[in-house]
């Protein structure tokens, strides 16, 4: 047995006098801390550096007030990730003082060199406009219009507007006869029918529907086992499951190669914290992927604010400024339309609130790929409901599988199958078999 | 509430000060610390905190009970409110743990047999902690119900449940640790700051550099779809994983103790460099220290331990490794985790007792470590209390140290002191010391470590499916580009600091010991800094022992 070490000579004792009456201990709590010595971890009895209480809160205050001035950024970052509510005004409120003043001592200069020294790319704009904004305001990259914020959001017969009373949001629109093909011979603007893709033996209302955007420039490339396709999965925590379950779906035949990449917490909403027409550009010229799959929106139940003026979630402008942010997005993810970029966002959730939010999204998704080349939105909205409500129980290849995780958003990972096998299915369409 | 957040770091500027203030005044530091632990732990989710009270009640009910009915002498009735505490908490775990796993369960059986009567998929929220906090209450009634400890207050006994530092992922300090360091105000003129803050920071470290490293560009892409990766790759994922565990998991109980250390607590050592191990039975007084005492104490002593026979000796340490795989979670992985620990404790200490038949189980170690008079040593002996054998080998070799080949035997576990931190001695160290030579020892490392790595196969994948075909992928060659140079570098490191020497550590401590209190804190928010650069854009994943 370890004896305790002795106490260290009277040290000048900051806090208040009833702190140094001596230690009354009855026997059984001698005998239980002898007992417990037995078992301390080693710190406890460290002879280097004891230190008085006072001293120590002190030196933890410095430290953490040290630290927030040297990597403000990251202050202002946390704040930003944040769910609204009182905690991140109040740490925002705090952050970004904090961050003018480092910045203006050029305390940030420490933070910003060991970021170059690891590599680490900045996910924001630099300027007081955020990137992902001023792409959303301009054209595309192949000159053509983004959606307006003034022209109508539609999917399907529905313009913009609330959603169904069920959240759910209105039917895609669908082309019969149209089919998804090759990115050059892709119809613009057409919409693929259900029942244009195998046959997977879901039940209708399982069955997806994916809308196909402006031909690309093409054709792109078939996969073999000697060149498989590079396929860059990615998004916000949603994505997660799906890239890791396409991997599994894909690995036996060897024709793709599944580079999984979740961006967790992030959204189009918020450039500030994330910015993804930046992050975007930079997964491109770094992986250089032949395909491109994005699962996202989760975290989008934010406001937007267009020209000053922000909107609820949900609303007709926000989703149709949602759609400019998508296909500013998606038209640097497709290079222009080189290669194909499918576009999913939320499956239906358990909560009403979020169902109309995501409803939102998935019109916005709609009118954002008729606008990108080589996009193709690839609907799990409408494919995740049960008789047009939420459930966690979903059919897979005839099997009722327990779906979505606990919070009523996500999905589990064997109910990731459902979004991989039907973005596998698109995919096939395009550039042949991939499994 | 987790550890390294902003929210974190501003509840502790907080908390830390207010606490010492406050602390020689029971009547108001107790019901302030009470409320920052309920704060922390509802800030996930407050409708947790209502279960985390009814726990604190009803344990409580139960133990000043049982001590009235063990004053009076009444036996019955203190087995009857020990046995309805242990089947409150056993009942929380199973509804919010187990149901679901169960319901899965029957439902797939009656599939398999052609009855086709799907039960409906449970959803139940995990409460974060509940296994900690649960392990814990039950512990406190047990002890107060057997004599070992008083029953305390119900203000004392819900900051032990609810203490902050341990809520969420231990280390499970024992109630008679803890309930005595809220009768004695802590001593403000000596703490041990420096080890407190080193441990902080190098939790964070092993999590942000380590672990996350290895879980985003090693161990997930290969766990989660095996069928898309090579030999090297699996194989450097199966090491990585042992690394990334050990990483996470010690990083949040280094920095939980170092929190407790700070407002003046101690809590229990959890972990003792693993990887070093020469035996399972040495591994488990090395892993998850507490966990692998509670299982002693409160499970392998009441299945019976090593009282009644070796047949059964096996038994009880194969059942009580596979609960303690339940415990994880509810999942088949888990039980093959533990039945494989349980197995080969089983087998090792088979092997022990052919090779010294005279020796009678019972008779193998001193008794009366426990007030049954049952001797814990089949498992996980007290670190406190070598064995008889091994402490007569030390003996017998003349060093004072523990040895292994007074008796002989190739599995049979050494018995390492653990390591203060003025101790240089490397773990595998006390082995060479007897006669038995290098070879031996490094053959005895290498089985005990892959063993464990098996193990890891199981507790990390997602199902038996995947576990299974992740093996079998072991013998298909082929390209690796995860394997890189970094990557090895980093599987390396995560293992090898296990042989670094504890001495090494202090270094660092000793300079910073001599620093002016300035610049100590910005030395400490340098350490963040760096850390934040490794962490780049991506933020701090969970810490993997949440979940359980």
């Amino acid at each position: 047995m370890t004896a305790p070490p002795p106490l260290p000579p009277p040290l000048p004792n900051p806090l208040p006098a009833p702190l140094q009456a001596p230690l009354q201990e009855t026997r059984r709590v001698r005998v239980a801390e002898r007992d417990f010595d037995d078992d301390a971890h080693p710190a406890t009895a460290s002879s280097v550096g004891r230190m008085p209480a006072g001293r120590a809160i002190a030196v933890v205050l410095v430290a953490l007030v040290a630290a927030a001035f040297l990597d403000s950024h990251a202050f202002v970052r946390a704040g930003e990730a944040m769910p609204e509510g009182a905690v991140r005004t109040v740490t925002l409120a705090v952050a970004h003082p904090v961050d003018a003043v480092a910045g203006a001592l050029g305390l940030r200069l420490p933070s910003e060199a060991l970021d170059a020294a690891f590599g680490n790319e900045r996910k924001t704009g630099d300027g007081a406009t955020s990137r992902l904004d001023e792409l959303a305001d301009g054209p595309n990259a192949d000159g053509s219009a983004a959606p307006a914020a003034s022209a109508p959001v539609s999917a399907g017969a529905t313009t913009g507007g609330d959603a169904a009373p069920n959240g759910a949001a209105a039917p895609v629109s669908t082309a019969p006869g149209a089919t998804a093909s090759a990115g050059s011979s892709a119809p613009a603007a057409s919409a693929v029918p259900a029942s244009g893709l195998p046959a997977s033996g879901l039940p209708a209302t399982v069955l997806p529907g994916v809308v196909v955007g402006p031909a690309g420039t093409g054709p792109w490339r078939h996969p073999t086992p000697g060149h498989p396709l590079k396929v860059l999965v990615t998004g916000d925590s949603l994505s997660d499951f799906v890239g890791f379950q396409m991997a599994a779906m894909t690995s036996a035949a060897g024709l793709v190669q599944i580079e999984n990449v979740p961006r967790n917490g992030t959204g189009l909403t918020n450039p500030d914290f994330f910015d993804w027409s930046v992050n975007a550009q930079q997964e491109i010229a770094a992986r250089k992927p032949d395909v491109v799959v994005v699962v996202m929106g989760g975290n989008d139940g934010w406001n937007l604010t267009v020209g000053g003026h922000a909107y609820a979630a949900g609303s007709p402008q926000w989703q149709s400024a949602y759609a400019r942010r998508i296909a500013a997005v998606a038209t640097i993810l497709s290079g222009g339309g080189a290669r194909p970029v499918y576009w999913s966002t939320p499956p239906f959730p358990e909560s009403s609130k979020w169902a109309r939010i995501f409803a939102s999204q998935a019109r916005a998704a709609v009118a954002a790929v008729r606008s990108v080349p080589g996009a193709r939105y690839v609907d799990l909205f409408q494919r995740t409901q049960v008789a047009g409500k939420y459930s966690d129980e979903l059919p897979f290849h005839g099997q009722l599988v327990d779906a979505r995780q606990p919070d009523g958003i996500h999905f589990s990972r064997i109910g990731a199958k459902i979004p991989a096998e039907v973005i596998l299915q698109a995919m096939a369409a395009d550039v042949g078999r991939v499994r | 509430m987790i550890f390294p957040t902003v929210q974190f770091a501003a509840f502790f500027a907080v908390v830390l000060p207010v606490s010492w203030l406050l602390m020689p005044r029971p009547a108001l530091w107790k019901p302030f610390v009470l409320a920052a632990s309920y704060v922390f732990y509802g800030a996930a989710d407050w409708r947790f905190c209502l279960l985390l009270g009814a726990s604190t009640v009803g344990n409580q009910l139960a133990a000043v009970r049982a001590e009235a009915a063990r004053t009076r002498g009444d036996e019955a009735a203190r087995r009857r409110w020990v046995t309805a505490a242990v089947a409150l908490d056993l009942g929380l775990l199973g509804v919010f743990k187990y149901l679901g796993f169960f319901v899965d369960s029957v439902d797939s059986l009656l599939r398999g047999i052609g009855l086709a009567a799907p039960l409906p998929l449970l959803h139940i929220a995990l409460p974060v902690g509940i296994s900690f906090f649960t392990f814990q209450a039950m512990s406190y009634v047990i002890d107060v119900g057997r004599g070992r400890a008083d029953v305390a207050s119900i203000v004392d006994f819900a900051i032990y449940q609810a203490f902050f530092p341990h809520l969420v992922a231990g280390p499970i300090v024992r109630a008679r640790e803890f309930l005595p360091q809220l009768r004695a105000p802590r001593n403000p003129r000596d703490v041990p700051a420096t080890a407190a803050l080193f441990l902080i920071l190098g939790g964070l470290v092993k999590k942000v550099v380590f672990a996350d490293l290895l879980a985003t560009r090693l161990v997930d892409p290969v766990f989660e779809a095996p069928g898309a990766h090579s030999a090297p790759e699996v194989l450097l994922a199966i090491y990585g994983y042992a690394g990334q565990i050990y990483c996470d998991f010690s990083a949040y109980t280094d920095i939980a103790i170092g929190v407790a250390l700070l407002l003046g607590f101690r809590f229990p050592q959890n972990f003792d460099r693993p990887y070093a191990a020469l035996s399972l039975q040495d591994f488990w007084r090395r892993w998850h220290m507490t966990l692998s005492r509670w299982l002693r104490d409160y499970l392998y002593i009441s299945l019976g331990g090593n009282r009644r026979g070796r047949a059964r000796t096996y038994v009880n340490l194969a059942l009580t490794m596979v609960l303690g795989g339940l415990w994880h979670g509810a999942s088949w992985t888990f039980v093959i985790w533990g039945a494989l620990h349980g197995g080969g404790l089983a087998v090792e200490r088979w092997i022990s007792e052919r090779r010294r038949p005279s020796a009678p189980p019972s008779s193998a170690t001193p008794s009366g470590l426990e007030p049954s008079g049952l001797e814990p040593s089949g498992l996980m002996p007290s670190s406190a209390e070598p064995s008889g054998a091994e402490a007569s080998g030390a003996e017998a070799s003349g060093t004072g140290r523990p040895t292994l080949g007074a008796a002989g035997t190739l599995l049979r576990s050494v018995r390492i002191p653990r390591q203060r931190p003025h101790a240089d001695a490397m773990a595998p160290a006390p082995a060479t010391d007897s006669g038995v030579r290098a070879p031996g020892v490094a053959l005895r490392w290498a089985l005990t470590f892959h063993v464990v790595c098996l193990a890891w196969v199981f507790f990390r994948a997602p199902d038996l499916g995947s576990a299974l075909q992740l093996l079998g992928r072991l013998a298909h060659p082929g390209p690796a580009p995860l394997v890189s140079v970094g990557i090895v570098l980093t599987v390396a490191a995560a293992l090898g600091s296990q042989f670094v020497p504890a001495r090494v550590w202090e270094v660092p401590q000793q300079w910073f010991a001599r620093l002016p209190l300035v610049w100590q804190g910005v030395a400490l928010a340098g350490v963040v800094l760096v850390v934040n650069a490794v962490v780049g854009e991506q933020g701090v994943a969970p810490f993997i022992y949440f979940r359980f």
